[in-house]
């Protein structure tokens, strides 16, 4: 009888012949490292600079104020009721407002100020759409100028200006460009008043848009007039009455990055381990379990994979930097999903690779070399 | 050398046989390649199996593997568990040493490193390898690439090694080196038959089983008319 002989492979004998085989050059890890990193990192690539650009198609819609609703109502807005929609449903900001007194500035005694008193909360709203903006920390008391007029002025947040109402302080200077918005506070001195009182326009910020905060608009109306009943507009048209980022995210051309990248990684797994059929029945047919040739291969290709992945997550993270879109991290993770999935397949396709290989076709592979 | 193809009831050490009873084969609409063939194969010699081209001597080979059904009688195992194969063109993995190709099959059984490289060193020797120990199977000659292959097949520890033409694709001086460490496969315990038409290669064997003496008769006759000048 032949003597029993414990054909289990020793778990460092193993890894052994793991890190042999790469040192050596016979994984060949090179080649299918650079193929890895430039298919899949072409592919992340490319959805990340997508989904960057769907980001900043909707941070400019909201940037240019078109997600921002305006209903008016002559003194007819309550100005609590408005305010206290910010939060409701999808509403990030709102604010009411109404006409104040013209200012004169001393500066300027022939071109007189639109005078717009608003309550506190339009200054949040002020953040996202009228970028930049720049506020004085010290001065939580003061108006807030629009850049037209604080360029006319040379005047700064924090700065004290002599107006037809005597010195007011300056809290904020906000950006008001000329992109088809509303022009109500484009060459505006806009001074913060309490939400007490009656007002004539409440204006909302929604993300995403919805058809309902309609209906909540409404909600800030007390004493409607029917003969000027309450209108609600975009302020800004000229980018399209709706954006779905939702539809775009999943409409981009690059939505199936992930499964075209695990696609892509399944075949460059297989073809990495299979290319070494005649190794691995060889393996076999000297009395390497299969099991341990599996582990073996499996270590290879994760030395080679983790080693391209980390060049590709730092490839992508620089091209997040350089795109300079937020929010960076998240639309970093979303090219880095394709990158995962890559990585993913890669160890399974190497594994069917590896499984493919049969021993009693070793005179086949051996033939075919 | 000894002339001998039919012999039986053969006390074996380690048990291990192979034994054919009465053989004959043919392909599907050929005449028989050989016929009325019996044999015993045991350990502790090497084979030589002969024979003029087309005689059948690979196809008896694949029949001792079991991997082809014999036309007419019977192969009967004993013992044989694991069958290798060393083939005419040596393979192997082109950027490893030379003792890690010897080295694998001895950590396929449980060995540790530093047990499998002093094992395979041993074996080496045997077959005069130990000088290109740390050279990789890429830069080995034709020669010490199929002596690689032997020693491996030891390491392997086969019961039943089947070696195919191992220098039909070698020149006279190299295929002398690979004829003079032959019988060391013979030594290591395993059943070892050699396919060849080498007469070097035959005569470094133990024993002959020649096809020539089992064609029949109008085989036979065809191979005589083919071999006039």
């Amino acid at each position: 009888m032949s003597r029993s002989i414990d054909r289990r492979m020793r778990p460092t004998a193993v890894l052994g012949e793991a890190i042999r085989d790469v040192s050596s050059g016979t994984t060949r890890m090179g080649v299918f490292a650079l193929i890895f990193i430039l298919l899949v990192g072409l592919i992340a690539a490319a959805d990340v600079n997508a989904v960057a650009g769907v980001v900043r198609q909707v941070v400019g819609f909201r940037a240019a104020g078109a997600s921002v609703l305006t209903l008016k109502a002559e003194q007819s807005v309550d100005g609590q009721r408005c305010s206290r929609l910010m939060g409701v449903g999808a509403i990030t900001g709102a604010a009411a407002l109404r006409p104040g007194q013209p200012v004169t500035l001393a500066a300027m005694p022939s071109s007189p100020v639109t005078g717009v008193e608003a309550t506190p909360d339009l200054l949040a709203l002020l953040q996202t759409i009228a970028q930049p903006i720049t506020i004085d920390p010290g001065t939580s008391a003061g108006i807030w100028l629009s850049a037209d007029v604080a360029s006319l002025l040379q005047a700064q947040p924090g700065d004290t200006v002599p107006t037809s109402a005597g010195p007011v302080q300056v809290a904020a200077i906000y950006t008001w460009p000329d992109d088809g918005r509303g022009r109500d506070l484009g060459y505006a001195m806009v001074t913060p008043v309490a939400a007490d009182g009656v007002f004539s326009q409440c204006w909302i910020e929604t993300w995403p848009l919805s058809d309902t905060v309609t209906n909540l608009l409404n909600l800030s109306v007390i004493n409607p007039n029917p003969d000027n009943p309450a209108t609600i507009n975009q302020l800004n048209t000229s980018l399209g009455l709706q954006l779905d980022g939702q539809a775009l995210l999943d409409k981009r051309l690059t939505a199936q990055a992930g499964w075209v990248a695990g696609i892509a990684g399944l075949l460059l797994g297989f073809t990495a381990t299979r290319s070494r059929r005649l190794e691995i029945a060889d393996a076999l047919h000297v009395g390497i379990t299969r099991t341990a040739l599996l582990w073996q291969q499996l270590l290879e290709t994760v030395i080679w994979v983790t080693a391209s992945l980390i060049i590709v997550a730092a490839a992508l993270l620089w091209l997040v930097g350089a795109l300079g879109q937020e929010p960076a991290w998240a639309i970093w993770l979303t090219g880095l999903r394709a990158v995962i999935a890559a990585a993913a397949t890669t160890l399974l396709g190497a594994l069917l690779g590896a499984s493919s290989a049969r021993e009693k076709n070793l005179a086949h592979y051996a033939k075919d070399r | 050398m000894i002339e001998q193809d039919n012999s039986t009831g053969v006390d074996v050490p380690g048990g291990k046989r192979a034994i054919g009873s009465g053989l004959a084969h043919r392909f599907p609409g050929t005449p028989l390649l050989f016929t009325d063939l019996s044999f015993v194969l045991c350990p502790g010699e090497t084979v030589a199996l002969v024979g003029p081209s087309g005689s059948g001597k690979s196809t008896l080979l694949s029949i001792l593997a079991g991997w082809v059904k014999p036309t007419a009688g019977e192969v009967r195992w004993e013992g044989v568990a694991r069958t290798g194969w060393v083939f005419q063109n040596p393979h192997g993995v082109p950027r490893r040493t030379a003792i890690d190709h010897v080295a694998l099959p001895l950590l396929g059984q449980h060995l540790t490193r530093v047990q499998a490289d002093q094992q395979a060193e041993t074996i080496m020797a045997r077959f005069s390898l130990t000088e290109v120990s740390d050279r990789q199977f890429r830069d080995l000659s034709g020669g010490e690439a199929q002596r690689l292959m032997l020693a491996r097949a030891v390491a392997a520890n086969y019961d039943l090694l089947l070696v195919d033409e191992p220098t039909a694709q070698l020149d006279m001086a190299t295929a002398a080196t690979v004829n003079a460490v032959l019988a060391n496969v013979g030594n290591s315990g395993s059943i070892v038959v050699v396919a060849t038409h080498d007469p070097h290669t035959r005569d470094s064997c133990d024993r002959v089983i020649n096809l020539a003496d089992h064609q029949p008769a109008s085989e036979k006759a065809r191979l005589e008319i083919e071999a006039q000048p």
